[in-house]
C-alpha cells in the first residue's frame, strides 16, 4: 500500500522568523502518477507546501516522505523532484538547449546522451528548431515550454508546477493546460501543481487540496469539491455559490425523509435533504447551507401548493413547500442584475437590502419556455432541498474572492 | 521623435561639458604628448630636439621592474578587494531594504574624510607606537612591537582600505539587481552549493566583477600617495616614480612618456574590457544584470570624493 503513495505530509508545520505559522499541521499523501492540486488564495501556504517538498524549505516539524522514505534532510539536488518556477527562472546567460541541459550537466551525464535527451524533450512540446535562442527572444509560451521540459528531462519522481500558467494571457493558458495534461497522461510522472485559478484546478487535478490560512479545507477530486464542499469556504472558493448559515435542527421533510432545517438571519428558515456520509450537526450549531447557482430554478408565480400568505411573508420568508412531492426552498426577491453568458444567464435577486442577494444560473434553452425576466421586478428562487448542501461554517479568515 | 528633434537642433547644452573636456582632458594629454617627446637639455632647459627616446628609456631593465612590482600591487590589491567584497556584496544584496541603506551607508562614509587625512590615519594605526601594537603589547601577545607599515604590509593594508568600496559598490548594484529565484532553480535542477555559485551565480554577476576590478586595477597601478605614506623609502612603484621624475629629476618629457604608458594602459585596459562585452552581448544577446553602466557609483545613488 504505502509504495503506492509517491508523497506524505505527516504532520507538518511551517514557520517562518517571528513565530508567523505559514502552514498548520497537514497531513495528506499523493498516489504515483496523480496529478494533484493546491488551490487556495494567495497566502494561504501552498507554494510553502512546494517548497517543502522540493527541499528549499524544511518543515518546522512535522515528517514529509517521499516513497515512504523520509526526506526532511535532504538538499534538494539529491531530491528526484524538480519545479517548474511560477516565473519560469529560466538562466538568461544560457540559450534554450543549455538551460533544458542545466539538470544533465550537473549529474555529469554523457554529451551524447544530453544531446539525445534534450533534443527529444525540445521535439516533444515543438521547440525543436529554438536549440540556439538566447531566453529574451522567447514569448511567455515559449518560455513556459522550456520551463515545463528543463524539468521534465532530469525524469523526476514528482514535477512541481507553481502557478506555470499565471503568466499567460487565456487562449494560450487554456492551450497549456490541454498540454500539460496530454504530457502528465503520457508520461506517468506525480504532477503537483499550485494555482489560485479554481476553473485551471479543476479541469487539471485527480484530487485537489483547499487550503485556507495554512489549512486544508478539504481534499477530494473536483467533483466532489464543488459537489460536496466540506466548508463554507470551499463552496465559496470552487465556483459562485450562495451561502447561507444559522443553527440547524433536524426535521421530517416531505415523504417522511430526515432532513435538516437551518434557521438563517434574515432568508428564513431553508431546508437540505439530511446526508447519511455526513454527520448531522450537533442541534443549535451553526452551520452553512449552500446550493449552486445553477440548482436555482425562477419562476414568476409561486410553486403550485403554495398558500399565497405563506409565500408572501415579510422579505419573502420561505416555507417548507411540497410541490410533487419534493421540499423545496422558496424566496422572493427583486431582479437586480442580469449577466448574459451566451448558454446562460446569471441573475441576482435582491431578497432585502441587508442582505446579500441570491444569484442564480439559468439555462439559455429555449427563448419560449422561460418568459423573458425584467429588472425590477420579483420573482420566485426556487430549489429543492436535496440541491441544498450542509457545510461547516468556516470561520472567515481569508479574503473571499467576490 | 525625440532623437529625430534632437538631431536637427544643435546640440546646446553639451557645449559646457564639451569645453571641459577639452580644456581639462584633450589640451593636457597633448601638451603630456608633446612633452614626451622631447628633451631635458644638459642645464634643466627642455629642448625642441624631437626623438622617442624617453619611449625607449621607459624599457630599460629598472623601470621595467618598477612597472612588474606595480602590476603585481595593482593585481593582488584587486584580488584581494575581489575576495573582501564579493560576500559584503551578497549579503548587502540579501538584506532588507532597510538595512540595504544602512549597508551602503557604512560603505561610503568613510569616502567623507579627506584621502589623504584617512591615509594618514593609518599610519597612526599601524605605526610602532600605534593602535595595533599597543593593544597587543598590553595584551603581552608580543613584546617587541610588529613593523606594519613602512614596508609592503603597510601599502597593502592601506591599498585594500582605500579600494575596497570601489569593488563592493559596482559588486553591490550587480547582485542586487539578480533574481535569487535562480539559485532555487539551480538546486532544484540538481547543483551543488558550488555548482550554483559557478554555473549561475558568477557568470550572472561578471558585469559586477569586472566593473570592480577595472575600478581598482586601472588607480591601484598608478598609485603614488600610499606606497610613498605609507610604504616607506624602500619601495619604487610607477605612481611614485612619475612624481619623482617631475619633481626631484625634475625631467619633465621624460616624465610625460611615462605618464603617457600609463594613460595608454588604462585605456587599453578598458577598451579590452568593452570589447569583450559587447562581444559577449553580441553572440548571446543577452543582457543578463544590464551590465552596470559603468557608473555604479551613481547608480547606488552615492558619489564619492576621494
Amino acid at each position: 500500500m504505502s509504495d503506492q503513495l509517491e508523497l506524505e505530509f505527516e504532520h507538518v508545520t511551517k514557520m517562518f522568523t517571528g513565530d508567523r505559522v505559514v502552514v498548520k499541521n497537514l497531513s495528506f499523501s499523493v498516489k504515483k502518477g496523480e496529478f494533484f492540486s493546491f488551490l487556495g488564495p494567495s497566502g494561504c501556504g501552498k507554494t510553502t507546501c512546494l517548497r517543502m517538498v522540493s527541499g528549499l524549505e524544511r518543515p518546522t516539524s512535522g515528517l514529509v516522505r517521499m516513497s515512504g522514505k523520509v526526506v526532511n534532510d535532504i538538499h534538494p539536488h539529491k531530491r528526484n523532484v524538480h519545479t517548474v518556477f511560477q516565473k519560469y527562472a529560466l538562466f538568461p546567460h544560457l540559450n534554450v538547449f543549455e538551460n533544458v541541459a542545466f539538470g544533465l550537466r550537473m549529474k555529469k551525464r554523457p554529451a551524447a546522451e544530453i544531446k539525445e535527451r534534450v533534443d527529444r524533450m525540445l521535439r516533444m512540446v515543438s521547440m525543436q528548431d529554438y536549440t540556439r535562442r538566447s531566453i529574451q527572444q522567447l514569448s511567455g509560451g515559449e518560455q513556459q515550454r522550456v520551463a515545463l521540459v528543463r524539468a521534465l528531462v532530469n525524469e523526476p519522481a514528482i514535477l512541481l508546477l507553481d502557478e506555470p500558467l499565471a503568466a499567460l494571457d487565456l487562449k494560450l493558458r487554456e492551450q497549456m493546460q490541454r498540454e500539460l495534461s496530454a504530457l502528465q497522461k503520457q508520461l506517468g510522472t506525480t504532477f503537483i501543481f499550485v494555482t489560485h485559478d479554481q476553473g485551471e484546478a479543476l479541469t487539471l487535478s485527480d484530487r485537489v487540496a483547499i487550503m485556507n490560512a495554512g489549512n486544508i479545507e478539504q481534499i477530494g477530486t473536483p467533483t466532489e469539491v464543488y459537489e460536496q464542499p466540506a466548508t463554507t469556504f470551499v463552496a465559496r472558493f470552487v465556483g459562485t455559490t450562495n451561502v447561507f448559515s444559522g443553527p440547524a435542527s433536524q426535521t421530517n421533510l416531505s415523504g417522511g425523509m430526515p432532513g435538516v432545517a437551518v434557521a438563517t438571519d434574515g432568508f428564513g428558515t431553508l431546508f437540505a435533504k439530511l446526508d447519511e456520509a455526513r454527520p448531522l450537526p450537533a442541534a443549535g450549531d451553526s452551520v452553512g447551507l449552500v446550493v449552486r447557482p445553477e440548482k436555482i430554478r425562477i419562476r414568476v408565480t409561486a410553486p403550485a401548493a403554495t398558500s399565497p400568505s405563506s409565500a408572501h411573508a415579510a422579505n419573502g420568508a420561505p416555507e417548507a413547500q411540497t410541490p410533487g412531492g419534493h421540499t423545496v426552498n422558496v424566496l422572493r426577491g427583486t431582479l437586480i442584475e442580469r449577466i448574459y453568458f451566451g448558454p446562460t444567464t446569471q441573475i441576482k435577486l435582491q431578497i432585502s437590502d441587508r442582505l446579500p442577494p441570491i444569484i442564480a444560473l439559468v439555462a439559455n434553452q429555449t427563448a419560449t419556455k422561460m418568459p423573458s425576466l425584467k429588472m425590477g421586478e420579483r420573482y420566485y428562487a426556487v430549489w429543492d432541498a436535496a440541491d441544498s448542501i450542509l457545510v461547516a461554517s468556516s470561520p472567515a479568515t481569508a479574503p473571499l474572492p467576490a | 521623435m525625440t532623437s529625430k528633434q534632437s538631431r536637427r537642433r544643435p546640440p546646446l547644452l553639451i557645449l559646457p561639458s564639451l569645453a571641459w573636456f577639452i580644456v581639462f582632458l584633450i589640451i593636457p594629454i597633448g601638451i603630456v604628448l608633446l612633452y614626451s617627446i622631447r628633451h631635458k637639455g644638459a642645464y634643466g632647459q627642455i629642448d625642441w630636439h624631437l626623438s622617442l627616446d624617453n619611449y625607449r628609456r621607459a624599457f630599460e631593465p629598472i623601470y621595467l621592474l618598477i612597472v612588474v612590482r606595480s602590476l603585481w600591487l595593482a593585481a593582488y590589491t584587486t584580488a584581494i578587494c575581489l575576495a573582501l567584497s564579493y560576500p559584503l556584496a551578497y549579503f548587502m544584496a540579501r538584506s532588507s531594504d532597510s538595512a540595504k541603506k544602512i549597508l551602503l551607508a557604512l560603505v561610503i562614509i568613510p569616502f567623507w574624510t579627506n584621502f589623504v587625512i584617512r591615509v594618514y590615519s593609518l599610519k597612526l594605526v599601524l605605526g610602532e607606537n600605534g593602535t595595533i601594537n599597543t593593544i597587543l603589547m598590553k595584551l603581552q601577545l608580543i613584546t617587541v612591537p610588529l613593523q606594519l607599515v613602512d614596508n609592503q604590509f603597510g601599502v597593502s593594508i592601506g591599498m585594500v582600505y582605500n579600494y575596497l568600496p570601489f569593488m563592493v559598490l559596482p559588486m553591490y548594484v550587480a547582485l542586487d539587481k539578480f533574481d535569487f529565484t535562480l539559485m532555487d532553480a539551480a538546486y532544484d535542477l540538481g547543483a551543488t552549493k558550488t555548482q550554483t555559485i559557478l554555473r549561475v551565480l558568477l557568470p550572472l554577476s561578471l558585469p559586477g566583477i569586472v566593473t570592480g576590478s577595472l575600478f581598482v586595477f586601472i588607480p591601484a597601478f598608478g598609485e603614488f600617495v600610499i606606497p610613498d605614506l605609507l610604504g616607506g623609502s624602500q619601495s619604487m612603484y610607477v605612481g611614485t616614480l612619475i612624481t619623482e621624475t617631475f619633481l626631484k629629476s625634475r625631467d619633465g618629457p621624460f616624465g610625460s612618456a611615462l605618464s603617457s604608458f600609463l594613460v595608454l594602459f588604462a585605456m587599453g585596459a578598458f577598451m579590452f574590457v568593452l570589447s569583450r562585452q559587447a562581444a559577449a552581448d553580441e553572440t548571446q544577446r543577452l543582457r543578463p544584470l544590464e551590465g552596470p553602466a559603468l557608473t555604479p557609483a551613481a547608480d547606488a545613488g552615492v558619489s564619492l570624493h576621494v
